[in-house]
């Protein structure tokens, strides 16, 4: 059942999105085509002022496009919890044989398909934008930092790599089931669910920038020992931050999910 | 049929669009700035598809080079990477090197033009890389194979008895810009010989002080073919109607041992010619000893 579940989430979610992610191999591939262009020795001032702007103005709106692309991705699978749950469609998707975990599940897989999707488009948009030997020789650069970083450390390389890879991967988890429950909390009210949805959003973000902060203060002002310590060795203070992290997210994840769950199970409102 | 003459249309498109999508001027710059060692030893590079071998001056005598200095169009500076290192990369784990001109002696050429990048190159790298710093490193050359016996055997064999000095020339440059620029110039054999002949005589000048000399020509000791130079200087002077000259190491000697030998009268006439050819009343440009 949850199979179908993403299989009917799916199409809806191709159907908004596709068009944001073929805007941005668009724009790349724009850039690259004014690239063509690029400035030769003997060209006029005009030319490489005209050039320059051209090319200036196509890379702000790549990476304005790679912004749109990520955020646009969270927000779209948002607006579709909400659509498939606590809209008009939620009279029927409630009434079906799913329990609510199953719906949260299915609306999370179906949600992180997608944002796999959108990194797969920044990605292929960029080889798009820096297409030629220019690419092959930007991934030999990558790879020849990382061969020399396994060089010089494996273990911590790799562990970096699993960390950094897992931090992604819950960072999206943790993203996605706060938008739910935002959206949840949100459709308590009878009126303006939507607005309250993204109140609540923004008081949950400003409170967790806060908590950011205050222990990036208390870290700066803990002392000369734990600086001295962070100097002196680097790769445990980031594991240890990653670590922190990912405790972060799944305490987040975790809370996001509960609490969703309880408000789908004892306070759905389809008024 | 018309699906056909589509695909097809499409398929040339893409392959035109691929060949054309391929070029990228910033990696076209990297190359044409960076070397690529053969192997690990660092004695040998390839620069522009050229082989270019190490050559390392001797204690006492230096190549003379010049930097491009007031050439702009071309690119004065680059970086030397091992094989392995990607060519973006060069900055980072490269070494980094100067383009420097030196001078084509032929007789039918005997003033330095400003050389295009195709021409003559002498490459030259720094002893502490981006990398780690090797401070037991040092300056080293790579001249073209084709002219690296040339050097060598300059180095070994080569006889600094002659002198160059630096006159002046105007240049244009690949963008039509004139300037003006001081080049080494060989002094003929009629006036090496007197300035040999002068400084094994004993008419020395006793009484030496400061500024007594309004004018002085300087000179450098070089081979015949103005490869390399030694650390010594020729000074020729004025003073009283007269030419005064003295040799010495412009990085051992002190002001104390300055022998200045006097011209005699049957050579002060050339010398005098020699001083009204060559003498420089200021200089504009930098350049190395």
């Amino acid at each position: 059942m949850v199979r179908k579940l993403i299989k009917y989430d799916f199409i809806p979610l191709l159907r908004l999105l596709l068009p944001a992610y073929l805007v941005l191999f668009g724009v790349a591939l724009i850039n690259r085509l004014i690239q063509l262009f690029e400035l030769v020795e003997d060209s006029s001032d005009s030319f490489s002022m005209i050039y320059e702007m051209l090319f200036s103005s196509s890379i702000v709106l790549y990476c304005l496009g790679i912004a749109v692309c990520t955020v646009m991705t969270l927000i779209v699978c948002a607006i579709r919890f909400y659509q498939a749950l606590y809209s008009n469609e939620g009279y029927l998707n409630n009434t079906l044989p799913v329990t609510p975990s199953q719906h949260i599940f299915a609306k999370l897989l179906s949600s992180l398909i997608f944002c796999a999707f959108s990194i797969v488009t920044i990605f292929l948009s960029f080889v798009v934008l820096t297409f030629g030997e220019l690419n092959i020789e930007i991934f030999k650069a990558i790879g020849y930092l990382l061969n020399r970083a396994i060089v010089a450390d494996a273990a911590n390389t790799f562990m970096f790599i699993i960390e950094i890879t897992i931090t992604i991967i819950f960072g999206y988890i943790s993203m996605l089931l706060l938008l739910f429950t935002c959206v949840s909390i949100g459709q308590l009210a009878n009126k303006r669910k939507i607005l309250l949805s993204v109140g609540v959003f923004f008081g949950i973000y400003t409170i967790g920038q806060f908590a950011a902060t205050a222990l990036f203060i208390g870290l700066a002002i803990s002392g000369y020992a734990v600086h001295e310590w962070i100097e002196n060795n680097p790769a445990q203070f980031f594991h240890c931050f990653f670590v922190l992290l990912f405790t972060a997210e799944i305490i987040v994840s975790f809370t996001g999910y509960f609490l969703s769950k309880y408000l789908l199970t004892k306070k759905l409102n389809l008024a | 049929m018309k699906r056909f003459i589509k695909t097809t249309a499409l398929a040339i498109t893409a392959v035109i669009a691929t060949v054309t999508l391929s070029s990228c001027t910033h990696l076209e710059e990297l190359k044409e700035t960076t070397g690529v060692y053969t192997d690990s030893t660092h004695e040998e590079v390839i620069f522009r598809n050229e082989r270019y071998k190490r050559i390392v001056p001797e204690d006492d005598y230096q190549l003379i080079y010049k930097y491009n200095s007031y050439d702009y169009y071309y690119p004065t500076s680059g970086y030397l990477r091992d094989a392995d290192v990607p060519i973006l990369l060069s900055e980072q784990f490269g070494k980094r090197i100067g383009f420097l001109e030196s001078k084509d002696n032929k007789k039918e050429n005997p003033v330095l033009i400003m050389a295009y990048p195709d021409s003559y190159y002498m490459l030259y790298d720094y002893g502490d890389s981006l990398r780690d710093n090797d401070y037991d490193d040092t300056t080293s050359f790579y001249v073209k194979e084709d002219k690296y016996d040339d050097y060598k055997k300059a180095l070994l064999e080569g006889d600094l008895g002659h002198y160059y000095t630096l006159t002046k020339v105007s240049m244009t440059d690949a963008t039509g810009f004139k300037y003006t620029d001081t080049v080494e110039t060989l002094i003929p054999e009629k006036y090496t010989d007197i300035i040999n002949r002068t400084l094994k005589n004993d008419d020395i000048l006793k009484d030496v002080y400061n500024d007594m000399f309004t004018n002085t020509l300087t000179l450098t000791c070089c081979d015949e073919n103005m490869l390399i130079q030694s650390d010594y200087t020729v000074e020729i002077s004025k003073y009283n109607g007269e030419y005064y000259i003295q040799k010495y190491d412009r990085y051992d000697d002190s002001p104390y041992n300055i022998r200045l030998h006097k011209v005699t009268e049957s050579d002060k006439a050339e010398i005098s010619q020699m001083f009204s050819e060559y003498y420089l009343d200021d200089y504009d440009t930098d350049y190395n000893y």
